[in-house]
């Protein structure tokens, strides 16, 4: 097993990612429009200072993206307090600031100083509703018990939502259950008054809502923060340390919403932040080239597919054969192939983190994994499916084991096997869309960007391509089968 | 009509026509194509052949004739090395066979089954020069060759580019019949090569075969179910049942003299 990522690497023409030279950093994110915002932010910050930056943003969750760290892939992300002690160190309770740097040190990763504002649920009215009845915190929702409260279904049933809540604050009342993407829009037309939010969303200025202080301070703290590697060097340190207290929860709320609500690139609205703030000359922000992008995303899309797709063919097509010859192979092998093709795409991806890490091995190992199957069945059936009498005929007839393969085998199973291939080819490409989660580009990046911002338009930038590509691959193979197949088979 | 004709080698005088290296094999004159010496053989337990002990005159017609399921088939496959026998020998062109070496056994003895013995992913031309191209025939050989036994078979030249799916049912055995003599085999094993086309057409392919059986004489083990084909293409009958050989010999001796009512009563209902 030890040299299948070698041979990988090798195929693929580069070697896992680790940022070797002082002044190559690797910037990564979580896929939502804050974390990209964050990330763009440091790495501007950075490049002021003379670093290159490789932005690896979009990572498909924390563990993803705390997994990239810890292997290197990326030297530091934006972060929040409270997702490190509960979801990264495990820690129950608040644990105390030592105790979770502590921790932190023992994995070779530190936290540099919150960057000022505080994400977490926070509890929204209309602002209208706030003046007329003198809302400024939760507790003052106690006077006004005809206030219809409606939250969403995670947020009413979690013990640090509203029943914990409810209990700190003795609001003692029904309330009605609502999705989170209508909540605001309810409160719009004044289907209900209360509801709750994230404190930093950029929707809440477009809403014209307003936060209840949380005077008791029941909720946790999701404080934002550079999480990074101990190694991260010290002018990179020093850099970053700027940002400390730059930015509060009003001040995020406009950043998000300039990117959500108006649509504006997150480039600009990082550099025009930095320029504002006084931390950087505003260099121009270097635009990515919107056709270069698009063939990056291509060559890596197929970079992904046609390296899986080859092992798969490596793999699956004498595994087929001897499945063809043994029926105890043939009941293992199968199974587990089939076995294989039950787990989640996105489930499969996650697996294969703390095997190979993120990037673009673990997601050609997973798409691997896909493509044996029907690679596989396809080569069992090719096989079985070939009339007995012509084995025995080219056999009888005076043909050598490698003549009966060349000229009678492979011919008649061509047809079976090409089409497998053809099926794996297509999986692999639509599979791979989902490989953004885990840092390996291609083009699911833009559509993963686009889910997060909520930009059609990016999204399509990935699933057009995508969907020309799969189109383009049944064409080749189309072509492959005209040459290869004698009509009368077809 | 008179046909140009290509003067017949066999192989097994002048010494393999193919194949690196292999001494020639000498046959002493007058021997039996093929001998079967007290030959059993089993699959999964259950006799399919009981001491068969047979001897294939050379240059006759060999019928072997039983129902279906008596072993007939498996009998023929013996001779070409497609089953080893459990006990017991075969001999082919007077020496033991060597399973160690069954290609250069089989190039010497042609064979062809029903009609889907052609291979359906090559031409019908293709698949009669199959073989002698990958025995190291040069082409003018090959094509010479072919003609001659189109010819003979009544084959239009023009139908040498079709597939097989794209011949008639005669036209598909008849190429069978033209690969199967490709490398002027000694032996030629047939298993119920003219089944499976109506009577018409099985009439003329009788002729063409007798025909070529004319033209050029070779040692040919015939399967059948048809006692009536059998009788006429047939110099010899082997009568087999349930593994066992119920009668061999000369066909009119065993019309003339069935051994036992089964072969009586064969007789009687297929061929009155």
């Amino acid at each position: 097993m030890k040299f299948f990522p070698a041979m990988v690497a090798m195929m693929i023409g580069v070697l896992p990612v680790t940022p070797q030279a002082q002044e190559r950093l690797a910037v990564g994110s979580k896929s939502f429009t804050e974390s990209y915002i964050l990330a763009e932010i440091m790495s501007q910050l950075l490049e002021a200072a003379g670093f290159e930056v490789d932005r690896k943003f979009g990572f498909g969750g924390t563990l993803v993206c705390y997994q990239a760290l810890v292997n290197g892939e990326i030297d530091v992300y934006p972060e929040y307090t409270g997702t490190i002690s509960e979801t990264i160190l495990n820690l129950n309770g608040s644990p105390g600031a030592a105790e979770v740097d502590a921790r932190l040190a023992a994995l070779g990763l530190q936290t540099l100083s919150p960057i000022g504002f505080n994400n977490t649920y926070a509890i929204a009215t209309s602002a209208a509703t706030a003046a007329r009845l003198q809302l400024k915190t939760i507790s003052d929702l106690r006077a006004h018990p005809g206030l219809v409260f409606g939250f969403s279904h995670e947020f009413r049933d979690r013990t640090d939502g509203w029943p914990g809540l409810a209990d700190a604050y003795g609001l003692d009342r029904a309330t009605r259950g609502i999705e989170h993407g209508l909540a605001y829009r309810a409160i719009a037309d004044g289907s209900i008054d209360v509801t709750d939010a994230y404190s930093t969303d950029g929707d809440i200025q477009r809403h014209k809502l307003v936060i209840l202080g949380d005077n008791l301070q029941f909720f946790p703290r999701y404080d934002a923060l550079p999480l990074a590697m101990r190694s991260l060097p010290q002018a990179a340190v020093a850099q970053l340390e700027q940002l400390a207290d730059r930015i509060d929860d009003a001040r995020m709320r406009e950043l998000n919403s300039q990117v959500v609500v108006g649509k504006q690139d997150i480039a600009w609205v990082a550099s025009a932040f930095l320029v504002e703030a006084g931390l950087s000359a505003g260099t121009e922000p270097i635009a990515d080239n919107a056709w270069r992008r698009l063939t990056r995303n291509i060559v890596r899309h197929l970079q992904l597919t046609v390296v899986a797709v080859l092992l798969a063919c490596l793999l699956g097509l004498p595994a087929g054969v001897l499945v063809h010859r043994s029926a105890v192979a043939s009941g293992g092998v199968l199974y587990v192939a089939g076995l294989l093709q039950t787990i989640p795409s996105i489930a499969l991806l996650a697996l294969m983190i703390p095997l190979f890490g993120v990037g673009v091995l673990p997601a050609i190992v997973a798409l691997f994994l896909y493509s044996l199957l029907p690679i596989l069945r396809s080569t069992t059936t090719a096989l079985n499916s070939i009339d007995p009498v012509l084995r025995r005929v080219a056999a009888g007839m005076g043909l050598t084991s490698t003549q009966q393969v060349r000229h009678v085998i492979l011919p008649l199973a061509m047809p079976n096997v090409l089409a497998g291939i053809r099926t794996a080819a297509i999986i692999s490409i639509g599979t791979a869309t989902l490989a953004a989660f885990i840092g390996a580009g291609g083009l699911g990046e833009p559509i993963v960007t686009g889910l997060a911002l909520n930009d059609t338009n990016l999204i399509l930038q990935g699933a057009v391509p995508a969907a020309l590509l799969a189109l383009a691959t049944e064409l080749v193979f189309e072509l492959i089968e005209r040459r290869l197949v004698p009509v009368h088979l077809r | 009509m008179r046909l140009p004709r290509i003067r017949k080698q066999h192989a097994i005088l002048n010494g393999p026509t193919v194949d690196r290296g292999v001494a020639p094999v000498r046959m002493p004159e007058q021997t039996a194509a093929a001998v079967f010496d007290s030959v059993s053989k089993s699959f999964d337990g259950r006799p399919v052949l009981s001491r068969i002990s047979l001897e294939f005159p050379v240059n006759a017609v060999i019928a072997i004739v039983g129902e279906s399921g008596s072993g007939k088939s498996t009998l023929l496959e013996h001779i070409n090395g497609l089953h080893r026998p459990d006990s017991g020998t075969v001999s082919v062109l007077g020496q033991p066979i060597d399973y160690s070496n069954l290609v250069r056994l089989r190039r010497q003895i042609g064979y062809a089954v029903q009609s889907v013995g052609l291979f359906p992913h090559l031409s019908a031309g293709t698949n009669t020069e199959l073989l002698p191209r990958l025995a190291g025939w040069d082409a003018q050989r090959i094509a010479d060759r072919r003609q001659w036994l189109m010819q003979l078979l009544e084959l239009d030249a023009e139908l040498a580019a079709r597939f097989p799916q794209q011949l008639s049912g005669g036209q598909q055995q008849r190429f069978g019949l033209c690969r199967a003599m490709m490398l002027e085999p000694a032996l030629l094993l047939l298993d119920e090569p003219f089944s499976g086309v109506d009577p018409i057409t099985r009439q003329g392919i009788h002729q063409r075969f007798l025909r070529l059986q004319n033209e050029e004489p070779t040692t040919v083990v015939l399967v059948t179910h048809d006692l009536r084909e059998a009788r006429k293409l047939a110099q010899y009958l082997v009568i087999i049942r349930g593994g066992y050989i119920v009668q061999w010999g000369p066909t009119q001796e065993l019309i003339a003299n069935p051994a036992d009512d089964y072969v009586s009563t064969l007789f009687r209902e297929h061929l009155q």
